[in-house]
């Protein structure tokens, strides 16, 4: 069973079938997902309800660097949360953006190219 | 619902619904948007990832913030589509007066005035240069994207070039630009 549905209007983008995703795609999840954990005292709600299981492993590698880059590892512990602490490295580089502007931070450890 | 992408037609038709509601209530507002909006507007950018237009004016009358909150509603938006959350902050405050604006649109009770490239620019090497040892992780990207529109793709062009060589006093952001050396 996939992770995650087909995408409709209805589809938050973090759930949405990737299956045909370029590099502006994926750009504008991690732009959307960071602005959800910048904003996280206005959508704490929202971060609440967040299921990593219904997530491609992408999508759970691009949370885990935005959580970790800032810092924000006390949100490892909302019980929905906590299983991206196992997040591992991409076997395959997931390229936000050619830039490559972030490589010696946590995204580059997680062969995340922004 | 959110949406993934967003392009100016979806930031139009928020404006225009702003706009209807603030001409029947008899208010005018002005906008002077930086960011994503400044961004997509100026063609920085194909399209928008998230639906919000920062503004840097003082804060809107409540009766303003309740009218925006209404097209949120309406067109299932985010609350702070319009928001003025970056005026706040030091590195943006610090140099208002310093940006240059462009007036676009033909909204009848509200002045839309848009930041124009110079400006973009610095308020993006400020970002980086005041966001200390963690910047915002797009705000790299992003001014490597606006140097690279303008047809700047090395640090050497950085430095000699008229529009960019006030970098070299932001000493954060010329170390990453250094670092980079091209792009």
């Amino acid at each position: 069973m996939l992770p995650y549905t087909p995408n409709d209007e209805k589809t938050e983008p973090y759930y949405m079938d990737q299956s045909d995703w370029g590099i502006n795609e994926f750009y504008a999840l991690h732009r959307y997902m960071h602005k959800l954990i910048s904003k996280r005292d206005k959508k704490i709600e929202e971060i609440k309800r967040l299921d990593p299981d219904k997530m491609s492993e992408n999508t759970k590698v691009l949370l885990y660097c935005i959580i970790e880059y800032y810092g924000l590892e006390s949100l490892f512990e909302l019980s929905n949360l906590a299983s991206l602490k196992d997040c591992k490295p991409l076997k395959t580089p997931l390229i936000l953006d050619l830039c490559n502007a972030n490589y010696d931070t946590v995204y580059g450890k997680m062969n995340v190219i922004l | 619902m959110a949406k993934l992408k967003v392009n100016l037609d979806d930031f139009n038709e928020a404006f225009e619904k702003l706009n209807d509601i603030l001409k029947n209530k008899h208010l005018n507002i002005e906008v002077k948007a930086i960011g994503g909006y400044a961004m997509l507007y100026r063609g920085l950018r194909a399209y928008g990832y998230t639906m919000d237009a920062d503004t840097v004016t003082p804060d809107y009358p409540e009766e303003v913030n309740e009218i925006i909150k209404t097209v949120a509603r309406e067109l299932d938006l985010d609350e702070d589509w319009l928001n003025n959350d970056a005026y706040k902050l030091p590195e943006v405050k610090g140099i208002i007066n310093l940006l240059s604006w462009e007036e676009i649109g033909s909204y009848s009770n509200i002045k839309m005035l848009l930041a124009d490239l110079d400006s973009l620019l610095l308020l993006k090497v400020r970002a980086i240069d005041g966001g200390g040892a963690i910047p915002r992780s797009t705000d790299k990207s992003d001014l490597l994207n606006i140097l690279k529109f303008m047809g700047i793709n090395n640090v050497e062009s950085v430095i000699k070039n008229n529009s960019t060589k006030f970098i070299c006093d932001y000493n954060f952001c010329l170390s990453f630009l250094k670092e980079k050396e091209m792009w």
